[in-house]
């Protein structure tokens, strides 16, 4: 039977304990809601200023944020401080917040908290090395499930950039190998650094920069083998330098590549501003003349992918000029009207464009680019 | 009634007007506008004559694109008015013998002139930065969002105070790494970005846009430090230095330190660059880079620099250097670094366990001097404001155990 004389009477209840229980201090009839009395809630500080405290240890508990916590500690959800460092605790203002009062864990002995604003942190580290080689190398090897799970696809990324960059090398070697006559080394050499230059043309650098940048890399590559010791002497680096210097500037004044990975002829400054403005006069005057001819569209096509004169950033602009999706109306014979739509013949372009002064929409035929 | 609002005003302004922004006779051409563009700034835009809105790339969307009534009309007559405006500036200006006035009516003259406002908005990379509207324009668009974001970066990142004390940015400083082809690691860095090794490898491309040069050569020092360096011995961290250049000579057009120039200017280097390369299982560490404004020559030089281990607080206060600006980038292990330390000749990286240990930090080998240390005057007015707090402290658990 459930009754009060059976759960109080430790010989009669479950757990075999007494259960504490308080005296009414105020008269039990007709009060409904001052009999809802907690046991405490063990509440305050648990460490004390100048006490030392580990990692995790409990500082303070409260409701509330009475205290709020300071440097080198952390709030629980129900505003329980703790330590996160080793120290000694610290009960503080800080004048950022005077209306507040801070607990924090100061790393030494002999420091106040908090630190001037303006001082740097003092940090403790607190790894562990790892001296053994081979337990080393186990612990570098091991991976995050992330970076484990992402290993296929990068394998294979590198596995596709490897065989287009030989598929590169190779094409260059094979145009050397005919066009000029270099020897073997010399052939490996150039087509290294002319596919670097050509890496460099597709992250949108000029011509001039990508060289700039390449002679420069293998340059500062060169200064770093030399201070590692892999020159016998200081001459012998300024001589493989020198020749690096000598052999680069003669490429690029015979052979240069573009940003699609093509070789050609260099063109020296001077001829390739005068280039570019005869192109432009040239499809200038096409787009005035042959704009509706046929064989229109590969002339200029050729035009604008003249190796070497117009990089990506300019051939998309040309060909948005002269290469349009929809010939301009307002040119004579681009348009022609159709006042009967049975007399269309088959596989015509039909469009009906809307007339402003008109104000009717007739229908066209359209002529596309050829 | 938009045309006898147009008459009347002309009328008002009379022969005045003169057509003070179109001359490039006394100002310089850079602040107008490239020809092709001028004629769809300052022309209405009618279907008719086929060019239609530049913003508008498809072709019949153009054709339908009226411009709104009148715009045309109001624009040439406030263009009027300004330019007025703008013309009694430039004759003040004839007069004024006072370099920091003179600079004052140049932006004036020119801030409402929709030329350099149209090329301020977009061609803001090539802006010729000898002409003060210019920088006064880039200046603010800097402070509007790219300042903001360094700022951020650089208090939740505490480079500042853990490097040095405080910034007050008044350049804009930017870097990238030109070797890179992979299109990620492509262009200007955002600060704070987390960069692999290999992005890393070689010497950055710092561009110092100083808003207070006006047209004058300036001595500037660059230094890279990281601050999360482990000390074993103190079980805390140090700071080392992985890049330093002193001496260097910079303008409003010449702004830029390519690592291609450094390499026949060797005396400038004061420490050879070195990627940062960190640890497996160790927190990130961060590369900040700080920009300095130099007073005079400075007479540091490689020997002067004995190691890597490095005190920029003092360095900034012997060598009397003001910072202007600063930059940070973040990395971590990865895959790439061990085939970076091997480039640069370094010995193994090291590795740590994954989790911390409860080692106190050893103060006998710290190499920093405590400033905030108790001594007979503080500790009194302490322990009675730790007493008084730790007095609410105890408050606290007496009410919960008496309710």
């Amino acid at each position: 039977m459930l009754s009060l004389r059976n759960i109080l009477e430790p010989s009669r209840n479950v757990f075999n304990t007494f259960i504490q229980v308080r005296g009414a201090k105020k008269r039990a009839v007709g009060s409904r809601t001052n009999n809802k009395d907690s046991a405490g809630r063990r509440l305050g500080p648990k460490k004390h200023e100048g006490n030392f405290v580990k990692p995790g240890e409990i500082i303070m508990r409260q409701r509330g944020t009475k205290i709020h916590p300071g440097d080198n500690v952390k709030i629980g959800k129900d505003h329980t401080i703790y330590a996160v460092e080793p120290g000694y605790v610290r009960f503080y203002y800080d004048p950022f917040h005077p209306l507040r009062k801070y607990v924090g864990v100061a790393l030494t002995n002999d420091i106040m908290l908090p630190k001037p604003h303006f001082e740097p942190r003092l940090r403790r580290f607190g790894y562990v090395r790892v001296s053994k080689a081979l337990e080393a190398k186990e612990i570098e090897d091991s991976m995050s499930r992330k970076e484990e799970l992402a290993q296929p696809r990068i394998n294979q990324m590198k596995e596709a950039t490897i065989e287009m960059e030989n598929e590169f090398k190779s094409k260059f070697r094979n145009y050397l190998s005919k066009e000029t006559k270099m020897n073997e080394k010399e052939v490996t050499e150039a087509s290294e650094r002319l596919y670097k230059i050509y890496q460099l043309l597709k992250s949108n650098m000029s011509l001039s920069e990508a060289r700039e940048q390449c002679t420069f890399e293998t340059l500062f590559n060169m200064k770093l083998n030399y201070k590692k010791g892999e020159y016998a002497n200081e001459q012998e680096y300024n001589l493989s330098k020198n020749n690096y210097i000598q052999f680069s500037e003669l490429l690029d004044s015979k052979i240069a590549v573009d940003f699609e990975g093509n070789l050609y002829n260099s063109i020296n400054v001077k001829s390739l501003d005068k280039l570019k403005t005869e192109i432009k006069s040239e499809l200038e005057n096409l787009y005035t003349n042959e704009i509706l001819k046929t064989g229109y569209k590969s002339k200029v096509e050729n035009l604008i992918k003249t190796p070497g004169v117009f990089n990506e950033d300019e051939q998309t602009k040309l060909s948005y000029k002269y290469l349009p999706k929809v010939i301009p109306y307002h040119i004579n014979g681009s348009i022609t009207k159709i006042n009967d739509l049975k007399q269309v013949p088959k596989g015509s372009n039909l469009k009906q464009i809307y007339d402003e002064k008109s104000k009717s929409a007739n229908h066209y035929i359209i002529k596309t680019l050829g | 009634m938009i045309k006898t609002i147009q008459n009347k005003s002309i009328k008002s302004l009379g022969k005045r007007f003169v057509r003070v922004w179109a001359d490039t006779s006394k100002r310089s051409s850079s602040l107008n506008v490239a020809e092709d563009i001028k004629s769809s700034l300052f022309n209405e835009i009618t279907p008719e004559n086929g060019n239609g809105a530049a913003s508008i790339p498809d072709y019949e969307s153009k054709l339908r694109y009226h411009s709104p009534i009148g715009i045309h009309e109001a624009f040439e007559e406030s263009y009027k008015i300004l330019s007025e405006d703008a013309n009694v500036k430039y004759q003040q200006l004839e007069k004024e013998t006072d370099p920091k006035k003179i600079e004052n009516l140049q932006i004036e003259a020119e801030q409402y002139n929709p030329e350099v406002l149209y090329n301020a908005e977009f061609n803001h990379d090539s802006l010729n930065k000898t002409q003060p509207i210019y920088r006064q324009l880039l200046q603010k668009k800097w402070q509007d969002k790219d300042l903001m974001i360094l700022m951020q970066r650089l208090e939740t990142m505490h480079v500042i105070p853990d490097t040095l004390p405080t910034l007050n940015p008044t350049a804009d400083v930017k870097i990238k790494f030109n070797h890179n082809t992979d299109p990620r690691f492509i262009g200007w860095i955002e600060p704070g970005t987390k960069l692999p090794a290999f992005a890393v490898s070689q010497p950055p491309t710092i561009q110092i846009n100083d808003f207070e040069n006006k047209n004058q050569d300036e001595l500037y020092t660059v230094l890279l430090v990281n601050p999360d360096v482990p000390d074993l011995h103190a079980n805390t961290y140090q700071t080392n230095l992985h890049y330093g250049l002193v001496n260097i000579s910079l303008n409003n057009i010449n702004d830029t330190i390519k690592p291609q120039w450094l390499l026949n200017n060797e005396d400038c280097i004061i420490q050879d660059y070195l990627p940062l390369t960190p640890f497996k299982n160790l927190p990130y560490q961060r590369a900040c880079l700080w920009v300095f404004k130099q007073n005079g020559r400075s007479e540091v030089t490689k020997k002067s620099i004995k190691s890597r281990s490095f005190d920029i607080g003092k360095f900034v206060t012997q060598n009397n250097l003001n910072p202007i600006g600063a930059h940070l980038w973040r990395q971590e292990f990865d895959r790439s670094v061990n085939s970076i330390r091997e480039m640069y000749g370094l010995p193994k990286g090291e590795v740590f366990l994954k989790f911390r240990h409860d080692e106190p930090i050893n103060t006998e080998f710290l190499r920093i001097e405590l400033p905030y240390k108790f001594n007979n005057e503080n500790r009194h007015k302490y322990e009675k404001q730790a007493s008084e707090i730790e007095a609410v402290a105890e408050k606290e658990h007496n009410e919960s155990e008496s309710n």
